[in-house]
């Protein structure tokens, strides 16, 4: 049987909205705030592939 | 100046009921190792009292496992500060302060010394986070989404920035974050 798989942005204290600043949240865009580097990037790519 | 450390078990959806997680020697290991490198100890009223109605005895009691009786030989002698307006008295090795004063905590934290451990509760460690007291969290992260119960974070705290500093993946899928605070730009 085929897996369904959630996958979030999230912070540690479980917050998930506006992670890219796009929604207008006044807090938005935390998660571009960091680098995850080429090792981060593979793992979102490996993650659709 | 010496680090004052929050350390807690946490599932992953953010509650930090204890009697939900996962007890095993490895994590009592864990927080043994933590609380030699500290020479104090900080609780609110609720945590101070499941703690103590239990480790006082847990060392010499030859039920527990090995893990469970070092934690206990190992969190006994250590001075404790609980933060009580009720209490009338303690044992323990603890002294009871009648208010939460940060004033007093900063000036701990100059005075010399090995680490200051906050042990709990939830209440307690958001009133520390709020005054910005905290230097390290160390959260044991235990896979469970529990669903209910006592949150840690609530809602409508100021952004905190932190640095991951190391992490460490237990056998029972528990993961041991360690993160430093980082302090916002122009605080300095």
């Amino acid at each position: 049987m085929r897996k369904l798989i959630v996958t979030e942005f999230i912070t540690l204290d479980g917050v998930v909205e506006d992670p890219g600043g796009a929604e207008g949240f006044e807090r938005g865009g935390w998660a571009f705030q960091f680098d995850r580097g080429p090792e981060g990037d593979k793992f979102k790519l490996d993650e659709i592939m | 100046m010496r680090k004052l450390i929050f350390g807690h078990n946490i599932s992953l959806d953010g509650y930090i009921d204890h009697d939900a997680m996962i007890a095993d020697e490895e994590l009592h290991d864990v927080f043994s190792e933590l609380l030699r490198t500290a020479d104090m100890m900080l609780y609110g009223r609720v945590a101070y009292n499941l703690l103590a109605e239990f480790w006082p005895t847990a060392a010499g009691d030859t039920s527990l496992p090995a893990s469970m009786r070092e934690f206990a030989k190992v969190i006994n002698p250590l001075p404790k500060i609980v933060f009580s307006r009720t209490m009338e008295k303690a044992g323990w090795n603890t002294t009871i302060e009648r208010e939460f004063d940060p004033g007093r905590i900063r000036a701990l934290k100059m005075q010399p010394g090995k680490n200051i451990l906050l042990g709990g509760g939830a209440s307690m460690a958001r009133t520390f986070m709020k005054h910005g007291l905290i230097d390290e969290y160390r959260f044991l992260v235990h896979p469970i989404m529990l669903g209910q119960g006592k949150r840690l974070f609530d809602d409508g705290r100021a952004r905190e920035d932190l640095e991951l500093v190391s992490t460490r993946v237990l056998v029972s899928g528990v993961v041991a974050l360690v993160f430093h605070k980082v302090e916002p730009a122009g605080s300095r």
